[in-house]
């Protein structure tokens, strides 16, 4: 484990342009976590939420502000150098699942790997029976209900062994059954040493994370740490 | 896992379901990916296969009247009216054969762009995942150019197979060319073959071009946020 925050987040700003106008995503927003932190994001849609797991997880940059993720400068990776950052560190779950319809739930987890020579199932599989879909790995995505798609994805984001999970609105488009044991899985893979990283509208989801962060207009509104579990840095405004 | 429901299994998904393996590979993805879109493979493959088979037709003509006129060199009798009519066809044969060669390109870059063009707008959200699982822009771009080139060869061989199968039937017919019946010397050969793989990669080559830039083009989170 290294000192420090694992990963650091720095006056990140970000906007985009929709229609004529920009819009700000990102308003100088700072947060730090430690390895291992489980940290649910809350706010309304638009709020930054998506594009800060976007930045964390190198699928996107940020105007400005740095992120540090271990020793990594994620900002000042190349395209290629993100895509192997992304592929080394990060497990990304959607809210649509995003899985490939037409493969099986076993090709879909093991899709990251698909360029690798030392490709095996033998994970694929052990992660599909962790997820209690064992019986399942040869269905299509279409054959499989929301809550066994997302579980497949969950599967799929940890066929890397990543040390970040970050999670998009993971229980948006299943029941609420499901959703709970979804969030049970995730606790256990916190509870393995994994740092999560939750955006989502779901207050189940919040309240099993250690950290709650509020966003609002991209900037942190509040952050929330029960007392006795080290500390969270959040900096809200910017410069 | 109570409250989840499962769907049932549907008939249609069986083949793809029977093709599931417990490894995937570039191959397997690419092939699998073949097979979802089949009707539209099928179409482009038809459409690549046409023109190879055109382009194997008109080459054996070419060729065929040049070897008959090979064969006579030597022979300096008077040229009958059938030698004349044919003749006259080898010149235009000759000159027509760059302009059948490049259309068939021509025709075969719109056909390679147009399905991949359409495959990556389609499937723009499907390839930014994988860009977003640590994919490569270069990998994702290897999985449409192979899904493309698994078409164009499979067209072409198609087209080819039929041409071959035809020419020796074509040979027995007998034509009415200005007045005169004549069976129409056609001629098989290997350099044919190769010049139709020749043409289909040059088209894939330059048909994939503004595909892959379309695919390299955009940050997958900015197609994801559009979903």
């Amino acid at each position: 484990m290294s000192e420090g925050p694992f990963i650091d987040a720095v006056n990140l700003r970000k906007s985009y342009k929709v229609g004529g106008n920009r819009v700000k995503a990102l308003d100088g927003f700072s947060i730090s976590l430690d390895e291992g932190e489980m940290c649910a994001l809350m706010g309304p849609s638009g709020s930054g939420k998506t594009t800060l797991l976007n930045i964390i997880g190198g699928l996107d940059s940020a105007d400005s502000g740095t992120v540090m993720v271990g020793n990594i400068d994620v900002g000042k990776l190349n395209e290629r150098q993100r895509a192997l950052f992304r592929k080394k560190n990060v497990g990304f779950i959607f809210q649509f699942f995003n899985l490939i319809p037409s493969l099986t739930a076993m090709e879909n987890v093991l899709v990251p790997q698909m360029f690798e020579s030392g490709r095996s199932g033998g994970r694929a599989e052990e992660l599909l029976e962790r997820v209690g879909l064992r019986d399942r790995m040869d269905h299509l995505p279409r054959m499989l209900s929301g809550g066994e798609r997302q579980r497949v994805a969950i599967a799929r984001s940890l066929i890397n062994d990543p040390k970040i999970i970050l999670a998009d609105e993971p229980t948006g488009n299943i029941d609420s059954e499901t959703a709970k044991a979804i969030v049970s899985l995730f606790k256990e893979l916190n509870d393995e040493g994994k740092t999560m990283i939750l955006a989502t509208h779901d207050r189940l989801v919040a309240g099993r994370a250690r950290t709650m962060v509020r966003i609002r207009d991209g900037r942190v509104q509040r952050g929330k740490r029960p007392p006795g579990q080290g500390t969270i840095h959040l900096k809200s405004g910017g410069e | 896992m109570r409250g989840d429901r499962r769907a049932p299994g549907l008939g249609k998904d069986r083949m793809a379901k029977r093709m599931g393996g417990r490894s995937l590979g570039p191959l397997g993805y690419i092939i699998k990916d073949a097979w979802r879109k089949r009707s539209r493979s099928v179409l482009s493959l038809a459409g690549i296969a046409s023109l190879s088979f055109l382009f194997i037709i008109f080459s054996s003509m070419d060729e065929g009247l040049d070897r008959y006129f090979e064969e006579r060199e030597d022979d300096v009798g008077i040229p009958s009216d059938e030698e004349k009519a044919l003749d006259s066809l080898r010149g235009t044969m000759n000159s027509w054969n760059y302009l059948i060669t490049g259309l068939c390109l021509g025709l075969m870059v719109l056909v390679v762009a147009n399905t991949a063009a359409i495959t990556v707008i389609e499937r723009r959200v499907e390839l930014a995942t994988l860009k977003a699982l640590g994919l490569t822009s270069r990998q994702v771009s290897s999985l449409v150019l192979g899904s493309m080139f698994v078409i164009i060869y499979g067209g072409i061989a198609a087209g080819t197979l039929l041409g071959l199968a035809f020419v020796p039937l074509l040979d027995r017919v007998e034509f009415t060319l200005w007045g005169e019946g004549i069976g129409f010397p056609m001629a098989i050969d290997l350099s044919m073959i190769l010049a139709a793989l020749a043409i289909g990669t040059l088209a894939g080559i330059i048909g994939m071009i503004p595909p892959l830039l379309m695919v390299s083009g955009p940050n997958p989170a900015e197609v994801m946020k559009n979903v």
